[in-house]
C-alpha cells in the first residue's frame, strides 16, 4: 500500500491543522521510507529485488526492524514525540502517531505478513499481499475513496470545499494509483513484456 | 536493487502530486 497511506494524511490534516501537510505525508509512509533505506543498504532484504521479476504476490519481504509489531509501537511513540518537539502541537504529534500506527494495522489487513519482532515470533496479518493481491488493492482503493470523501466533506463542512479540479485529482489519484498495480500483481513485467 | 529504485520514485511521484493538490486547494481557500 503506496497511495491508501498517504490518503489517511487527508483525515489528519482536518484534525490538526497546524501540521504541514508534507509532514502528515510522510508521517503516513514513515515505516516505508525507512524500509527503502535500510533495503538500500543491505539492512531489511526484499526478493525477486529486479522491478522486472517482482510480482506483489511472489514478493518476500524481511520488513523485521520497520514493520514488525514491536518496532511499529517504538516507530508509533518516535514519530508523535518528534512531531511535538518540533511543533509544539498536541494535535500534530497525536495524530502523527496515529498516522504511523494506521499504517501498519492498514498493513496487517492488506499487504505482507509481519511478526511481533522477528520471524522466530508469531505471524500476524492477513497477508493479501501474497494470497490475495487483487483483494489487497480494492481496500486500498476503498481506504482512499474513503478518505478523499471525509477531506471534501469537512472542507465543505467548514466552509472551504474542495474544488472540481481538486476533487477530480484527488480520487484520480486513489483510485488509479492501486490500479496501476493490479497488471504486476500476479505476473512480472518480464514476462507481461515477453522479455 | 531496481525494484527498490521503482518504488522510491513511485513513492516520491505520489508524494509530490498529493502534495501538490492540498496545497493548491488550501491557498485557493484563503
Amino acid at each position: 500500500m503506496i497511495v491508501g497511506h498517504y490518503a489517511t494524511a487527508l483525515v489528519a490534516t482536518e484534525k490538526a491543522p497546524r501540521a504541514p501537510f508534507w509532514w502528515l505525508l510522510i508521517a503516513s509512509n514513515i515505516a516505508d521510507f525507512v524500509w527503502v533505506l535500510l533495503v538500500a543498504v543491505g539492512i531489511e532484504k526484499v526478493e525477486p529485488s529486479s522491478m522486472f521479476e517482482a510480482t506483489l504476490s511472489n514478493l518476500r519481504i524481511d520488513m523485521t526492524y520497520t514493520h514488525d509489531v514491536l518496532p511499529a509501537l517504538g516507530w508509533t511513540l518516535g514519530v508523535g514525540l518528534l512531531a511535538f518537539v518540533i511543533w509544539r502541537d498536541v494535535p500534530t504529534a497525536i495524530w502523527s502517531a496515529i498516522l504511523v500506527a494506521f499504517h501498519e494495522v492498514s498493513d496487517l489487513v492488506s499487504g505482507f505478513h509481519h511478526y511481533i519482532y522477528g520471524p522466530e515470533t508469531a505471524r500476524v496479518g492477513l497477508g493479501l499481499y501474497t494470497n490475495a493481491p487483487e483483494l489487497a488493492l480494492a481496500i486500498e482503493v476503498a481506504l482512499g475513496v474513503a478518505c478523499v470523501w471525509w477531506f471534501a466533506r469537512s472542507r465543505s463542512r467548514r466552509g472551504m470545499p474542495v474544488s472540481s479540479w481538486g476533487k477530480r485529482w484527488l480520487y484520480g489519484i486513489v483510485i488509479v494509483g492501486p490500479l496501476a498495480q493490479l497488471a504486476t500483481a500476479r505476473t512480472s513485467l518480464s514476462d507481461l513484456l515477453q522479455m | 536493487m531496481s525494484l527498490v529504485l521503482y518504488i522510491a520514485a513511485t513513492y516520491i511521484l505520489f508524494f509530490w502530486l498529493l502534495n501538490r493538490v492540498v496545497v493548491r486547494e488550501s491557498r485557493t481557500q484563503k
